[in-house]
């Protein structure tokens, strides 16, 4: 027995004997047994007028409630128009509430009430929230915000995060600046404070996604590499057309993308910087293919898969060249290597079992364990920027899945199923999956998706993509 | 320890109606709350979460914003505990916005509550 409160049940009295646990009173009944007869019978009168006082006074002791079963449906915002504080400024007042309010909405945890039910209007940034008006329409969040234009193209942003219901501001007001074409990051920026400070998690959506952007009939597809804003936006086009490109990684600071082309006829590995557009070769060893490149979580060194002969082994070594180090050493194919995010440890698939599962093992090599012992086929493992969870595109009974497991391989959940699906990636905060899911037959096309890992919130995000790779949160 | 028989079961007798009411009134107030608690927000948590807050409630079942306290929470990330305190707090706000309806006449028994939340499942469990 504890007075711990948290091992009471709801509604659980303490019994006399139970409060002696909490208060050492069982020493009184202790003594009471030796006394005489009579003495002990007005000892026990006592003792019971004494229980009827206890329960009158317990009575009067807090009520305990336990409460365990939450409802789950998406919390009711409102976002009104933003206040244009100059003139110039109106259509970047609507266009950035309904890009916060879009991010909200589409994170599956927020749902938009729509302007046509509001009761009156933001008018004023500083002016104080009726929050009767808002109450009434059922608004738990309100976003408010205003923006004015300055010389040189520049506008600059404010916000104010308020819950209704407590008519408190949530966290501090925020003021961004920037230049007038940025404004949509600007917008992700001011989301991504509201999911932070309603979530206490960090937000995603001021961030960028790399991938293939795929065009063209099945059987002849032009493939490029692309990069777009996390909701398919601002899409622009890094390489041409000109040759395969396949699996493009962002680094971690977001400033670079290594990925894999077969310009030259044979897979290497290209390093391209974001901002210039130029790029390198990275692992240029005649003879030899390299594919599946993934940054270490420091920048400085990379992991990649080198098939010799018949044999592909993983290799790692620095984006300032050298020679790679060796990593694996078997017969069969070990391929899509994934750092843990604090650089020690690797996920990758190997058939070595005979049949394609998951491997962990040391940053530098050594014995690896195996982690995947479902039914069916696991590939393209990928770590959870939280370090909890390996994302992982699973094949089974004709079926593709994403799904993710704990990273000893337990807790394995499956979020989708398609006739293919594959390639997750995470979003910065590790709650959000992106993934390559694409139809069957002749016409069939490769969309982008995302998930919650919560299996909820499946959602196309853009047409005629694969390969997806998240950005960190841009700074 | 074991009590003698006859204290025992006089103990019991005096406790047993009060707690039969007493269960009445938390089931009366806990379904009052319950249709306001949304965790949304934490849709995407799977860690325990325990958070511990009391409520004092006035004659009529109304309350200010000072009548909640967060007294105690386990589990999850800092920044985890804050949101779920958010949503308890937003569900007795919104649910207890116009006063919870409780019987005037046993104030004394509801003045006070003590309220846990619980999250997900206990690891242990």
């Amino acid at each position: 027995m504890s007075c711990d409160f948290a091992n009471m049940t709801p509604t659980s009295r303490k019994l006399p004997n139970e409060i002696d646990a909490c208060g050492g009173a069982l020493q009184f009944w202790d003594a009471v047994k030796g006394y005489p007869y009579m003495k002990r019978f007005f000892v026990v009168l006592t003792l019971v007028m004494a229980s009827v006082w206890a329960s009158v006074a317990a009575a009067q002791e807090p009520l305990r409630i336990e409460l365990d079963n939450p409802n789950i449906e998406p919390l009711p915002f409102a976002a009104p128009n933003f206040v244009a504080e100059t003139a110039g400024a109106d259509q970047f007042a609507a266009d950035l509430a309904r890009v916060v309010a879009a991010d909200l909405s589409n994170s599956g945890l927020f749902r938009e009430i729509p302007k046509e039910a509001f009761i009156s209007n933001i008018t004023s940034f500083d002016s104080p929230v009726q929050f009767a008006d808002w109450k009434a329409i059922n608004a738990q969040a309100l976003v408010t915000g205003s923006v004015s234009t300055a010389g040189d193209n520049q506008i600059v942003v404010k916000f104010r995060l308020f819950d209704v219901f407590s008519e408190q501001q949530l966290g501090e007001g925020l003021q961004f600046v920037g230049s007038t074409d940025g404004w949509r990051r600007m917008a992700h920026k001011v989301a991504d404070a509201v999911y932070s400070r309603i979530t206490g998690e960090g937000g995603y959506f001021d961030s960028r996604v790399v991938y293939v952007s795929e065009s063209g009939p099945k059987n002849a597809r032009a493939k490029r590499i692309a990069i777009m804003d996390y909701d398919g936006e601002n899409n622009q086009f890094l390489t041409t057309d000109q040759s395969i490109v396949l699996a493009p990684r962002f680094s971690p600071n977001g400033n670079r993308v290594i990925y894999t082309s077969y310009e030259t006829g044979f897979p290497k590995i290209y390093v391209l910087d974001v901002g210039t557009v130029s790029r390198q070769v990275l692992q240029d060893q005649p003879g030899t293919m390299s594919f599946a490149p993934r940054f270490a979580p420091d920048g400085q060194s990379v992991v990649y898969s080198l098939t010799t002969g018949s044999n592909t082994d993983l290799y790692k070594m620095s984006i300032a060249g050298g020679a790679p180090a060796q990593l694996t050493s078997d017969p069969t194919i070990e391929t899509a290597p994934s750092f843990s995010p604090d650089g020690s440890r690797i996920v990758f698939e190997s058939d070595r079992s005979g049949t394609q599962q998951l491997y962990v093992m040391g940053a530098n090599g050594g014995e690896a364990t195996r982690i995947s012992f479902g039914q069916g086929r696991y590939g393209t493992p990928v770590w959870s920027p939280r370090g909890d969870l390996i994302a992982f595109t699973k094949q089974n009974r004709g079926r593709f899945h994403i799904g993710v497991m704990n990273t000893d391989g337990s807790g394995e959940r499956l979020l989708t199923a398609s006739f293919l699906d594959e390639g997750p990636t995470w979003s910065p905060n590790g709650r959000v999956i992106m993934f390559t899911r694409e139809t069957s037959g002749e016409g069939g096309s490769s969309t982008l998706h995302s998930v919650d890992i919560s299996g909820r919130n499946l959602r196309a995000v853009r047409q005629g993509g694969s390969d997806p790779s998240w950005s960190p949160l841009l700074k | 320890m074991r009590l003698p028989a006859l204290s025992a079961a006089l103990m019991l007798a005096a406790w047993s109606g009060p707690a039969l009411a007493d269960e009445d009134l938390s089931e009366a107030l806990k379904a009052q709350i319950v249709p306001c608690w949304n965790v949304a927000a934490l849709a995407d948590v799977s860690d325990y979460i325990w958070m511990f807050v009391s409520l004092d409630l006035k004659p009529d079942g109304t309350f200010g914003a000072d009548d909640i306290i967060w007294q105690e929470n386990r589990g999850g990330t800092e920044g985890e505990a804050i949101a779920m305190y958010l949503t308890v707090e937003r569900a007795i706000m919104r649910c207890g916005r116009d006063g919870f309806d409780l019987p005037a006449e046993r104030y004394d028994e509801w003045r006070a509550s003590n309220l846990v939340f619980v999250l997900n499942e206990e690891p242990s469990k």
